[in-house]
């Protein structure tokens, strides 16, 4: 399988405080890879250096295969290809829904009709056509998700990084979320999911890295990564035979 | 030179002082005051009103600084009550133009009552003109007392800050609003205290250059963008920022007006002002927010 | 889908989607192209033109603060130097204000630039105070290069003796009326277009949330300075316009702070954002100044226009923070209810 994103050695410190301590891991393309770990982990912060908002201390972020990521500023990487969602959903919050994704359509679009064409058929496909009307702040919160969603799947990223998307859902709206991250990931989209909710994770991912005090504590198949006895120290703690 | 320097430093101190003012308004709620030099314009008409009143001509103002202080605090609270507590929280734009509004209110609701007439107290000539001399150096007593009045009031702030209730309270709030109250911090209370703090202090510094200055209804305006430049180049919601952002800015003043003209003193302030803003985004003492 | 060919139709069409919009604002129009034909008081028309002249400043001030919401207090120093540009090479080469006033519109997007550089590294309102602290310093540039700008005193036309629309001199002042008011209509046209351009979508985004529109490829400081530019450019024509009314500078009335603060507000009370906003703040404030100077100006210690300008602001910002052309949203709504009760009882 190709490599679509590697990480080699990554570090990084806030005012002494190590993020990220060593980070090695790659991304395969075509799959869905969960990234879990205790709160506080670094995993917001590894999202957060790949996509741009912070810049390594040392380390390599590899992208598509012969792209070092290293100066580039937070458009170019979205340019390049690399999308990502907000752990609390950014909304638009005057614009409509439809507004809100065409004004991201019309980045990556020469003419208007085009991007109106892609805007109206990424609306469809995360079921958000019958509101694209309603202003984005009035959404409920799981649609604001999707929203999140529809505006960065119109930039056509090869790697999509969902930062716990399902944070705050009922377990039915669960459910109608990770079909939707599932109908994305059929759509050969790389993606990345950071996610607390294990059953979500065992059920959808291909593959699990488990980050513990920013750095790599084992990465492989769900079961597992979920079979290993550091994980269940470390994250999960003695309870989980009853989770 | 050093004299100039000292010159700037001494009254650098009392923009401090407003500065400081400014800064704690804004650290417990999250508002810039842009009517903070009007407060201090209402605080020298008030020690004006309370001299002619009581004062024998020709004796200092300085003993009005408690009635003014309890004066200014009561203002400051009815000001807040009728109109800031209205856009805490709300967005940055409202607050913006409510107290650009108040500021033009005051300006020249003052007007219509005192007239547009320069105005000031009839201090003795030995405390207008007195000074002291150390090593060469002449310190004009006005200044001095100017400088050492604003010296106590911040530290008082600071002490106010770290050790009693009220302002541990407000520190709380000021980190987070939403765990304070939960915390049984009264909220209401805190914002009143510490807009009526910023507001005594405002009309301190204007008690204080009363013997500096003339007293007209549009005084204020000199005074809030000195004070709101020294609040963010010290970063704002930082005390000891904003302390040093008024000195800085005291000795440019005094520096470039010395040697150039006082029209050039008021382009290298705001050009110090934007040229530390380049560099520091976030002021000199300022922490970046982190963002997503 | 009516937006699809919006790109080729050159906005032309988004403007007459407005006028259809709005025809309360079309009659509103016809009834200010009308006004100096009914109305003999020289006063009134002075103070419409001021009006205009206001509100296409307020509408330039939309482009940056209304659709990108960044607050600037500079808009004086864009004024100032349109009206500089004009006056100056009048004075020294008799140059038309239809020639100086691309002079104008370079030197105002130059200085934009320039501070708009380290303005726009700031958010919030730490941008608002460095715009003020521009003000300041052109102001008192003005005031110390006195060889070439006649400093503090400014600069004057003296008598000027050859009318003609070249050289923006009339004999009557109902010409500078129509003028005033086709440039403040163009503004309007410009602000629409802009707005409804791909640069007003990327600027809403970035109003709304600028980390999520940076995370998805926008650059907001990009956009800002292109806004910027555009709202400059459109001031100091306004300003070159004006001077050749007024007819004489003054670098302490015209770059001042109270000046840049009168703009924004026209915008702000009226509805920022919005397209006619401005226009309404513009005929709120104004007159309300012009008015009470004039007539109040003994009121008291004086200051009552000012000091009744203050409270309107603070009143305006407690009870209607949207603005108050969205008075006319609520009233719209409320008789589209009454209709739809009324034909309710009918049936």
């Amino acid at each position: 399988m190709k490599k679509l994103l590697q990480i080699q050695d990554l570090d990084k410190s806030f005012a002494g405080v190590h993020a990220i301590d060593r980070l090695s891991f790659n991304i395969f393309e075509g799959e869905i890879l969960a990234l879990i770990g205790p709160n506080g982990c670094g995993k917001s912060t590894c999202v957060n250096l790949i996509s741009g908002v912070y810049i390594q201390d040392s380390g390599k972020i590899i992208f598509d295969n012969q792209c070092e990521l290293y100066k580039q500023t937070i458009q170019e990487r979205a340019k390049m290809g690399l999308g990502r969602t907000f752990q609390s959903p950014k909304p638009f919050t005057n614009l409509t829904v439809r507004d809100s994704v065409l004004t991201i359509a019309l980045l990556y679009n020469k003419t208007w009709k085009e991007a109106e064409r892609k805007t109206d058929e990424m609306l469809e496909f995360l079921d958000l056509a019958s509101s694209a009307s309603v202003p984005s702040g009035k959404l409920p919160i799981e649609k604001r998700k999707w929203l999140d969603m529809a505006r960065v799947m119109v930039t056509e990223p090869k790697l999509l990084m969902l930062d716990e998307c399902l944070a705050g859902l009922t377990p039915s709206e669960m459910d109608n979320s990770l079909s939707i991250v599932k109908r994305i990931n059929e759509r050969g989209i790389t993606i990345l999911f950071i996610e607390h909710v294990i059953s979500a994770v065992m059920q959808l991912c291909d593959r699990i890295v488990v980050m513990n005090e920013g750095h790599l504590l084992t990465e492989g198949e769900p079961k597992n990564v979920m079979a290993n006895p550091d994980v269940i120290r470390a994250y999960l703690g003695g309870d989980y035979e009853h989770a | 030179m050093i004299q100039v320097i000292i010159n700037g430093l001494l009254i650098g101190a009392v923009y401090s002082l407003i500065a400081v003012g400014l800064t704690m308004i804004h650290g417990v709620m999250k508002i810039v005051n842009f009517a903070q030099g009007e407060l201090l314009m209402v605080g020298m008409y008030v020690t004006y009103v309370l001299y002619g009143a009581f004062v024998a001509e020709g004796s200092a103002p300085y003993f009005l600084i408690v009635p003014v202080c309890i004066i200014m605090f009561l203002f400051g609270a009815l000001v807040f009550k009728v109109s800031v507590s209205h856009v805490v929280g709300k967005s940055e734009t409202s607050y913006i133009i409510l107290t650009i509004g108040m500021s033009y209110l005051l300006r020249y609701g003052f007007q219509m009552i005192f007239g547009s007439n320069y105005q000031s107290i009839p201090v003795s000539e030995s405390l207008k003109f007195g000074s002291i001399t150390i090593g060469g150096i002449v310190f004009t007593t006005t200044r001095l007392i100017a400088f050492f009045a604003a010296l106590i009031f911040t530290i008082f702030v600071n002490y106010l800050l770290s050790s009693t209730d009220i302002g541990r309270a407000m520190r709380a709030t000021s980190e987070n609003k939403t765990v304070a109250t939960s915390l049984g911090v009264n909220a209401k209370i805190v914002y009143i205290v510490a807009f009526g703090l910023g507001t005594v202090f405002a009309g301190v510094s204007g008690l204080l250059v009363t013997p500096l200055y003339m007293i007209y209804p549009s005084v204020g305006a000199v005074f809030s963008t000195i004070a709101m430049s020294a609040m963010v180049l010290g970063g704002l919601g930082n005390i000891k920022g904003a302390m040093i952002g008024g000195m800085i800015i005291g000795v440019v003043e005094a520096l470039s007006s010395t040697y150039l003209t006082t029209n050039v003193s008021q382009i290298f302030i705001n050009l110090v002002l934007i040229l530390i803003l380049i560099f520091k985004p976030y002021g000199l003492f300022g922490k970046g927010v982190r963002i997503a | 889908m009516s937006r699809t060919d919006r790109k080729n139709s050159l906005h032309i069409k988004s403007v007459f989607h407005v006028l259809r919009q709005n025809p309360i604002a079309v009659i509103i129009v016809l009834v200010f192209a009308l006004f100096p034909a009914v109305c003999g008081n020289i006063y009134f028309i002075n103070v419409v033109i001021e009006v205009f002249f206001f509100a296409a400043l307020g509408i330039a001030w939309n482009v940056l603060g209304g659709l990108a919401k960044q607050i600037s207090w500079s808009s004086a120093c864009f004024f100032t130097i349109g009206a500089y540009a004009g006056i100056m090479m009048y004075l020294s080469a008799g140059v038309s204000p239809w020639i100086s006033m691309f002079i104008g519109i370079a030197a105002a997007c130059l200085f934009a630039l320039v501070i708009g550089a380290p303005c726009f590294r700031l958010r919030g309102v730490f941008f608002s105070i460095a715009t003020i602290s521009c003000t300041t310093i052109l102001r008192q540039c003005l005031i110390v290069f006195k060889n070439i700008t006649g400093g503090s005193v400014g600069l004057n036309f003296g008598i000027r003796k050859n009318y003609s629309l070249w050289m923006l001199t009339f004999r009557s002042k109902t010409d500078f009326y129509y003028l005033s008011l086709i440039w403040m209509l163009a503004c309007v046209a410009i602000f629409v277009a802009v707005k409804h351009a791909r640069l007003g979508y990327y600027l809403r985004a970035v109003r709304e949330d600028e980390d999520a529109a940076a995370s998805l490829g926008i650059i907001p400081s990009k956009l800002k300075t292109k806004a910027f530019l555009i709202s400059a450019a459109m001031m100091s024509v306004t300003g070159t316009l004006y001077v050749f009314r007024l007819g004489y500078v003054d670098p302490n009335a015209l770059c001042a702070h109270d000046i840049s603060v009168k703009i924004g507000l026209i915008a702000i009370l009226g509805g920022m954002g919005t397209t006619w906003g401005p226009v309404l703040g513009a005929f709120i404030i104004i007159p309300l100044l012009e008015l009470c100077n004039y007539y109040l100006q003994d009121f008291a210690g004086g200051g009552a226009g000012y000091a009744l300008y203050g409270l309107l602001i603070v009143l305006i910002v407690l009870l209607r923070p949207s603005g108050l052309i969205t008075l006319a949203d609520v009233i719209r709504e409320k008789m589209a209810k009454r209709k739809a009760a009324g034909s309710a009882k009918g049936v």
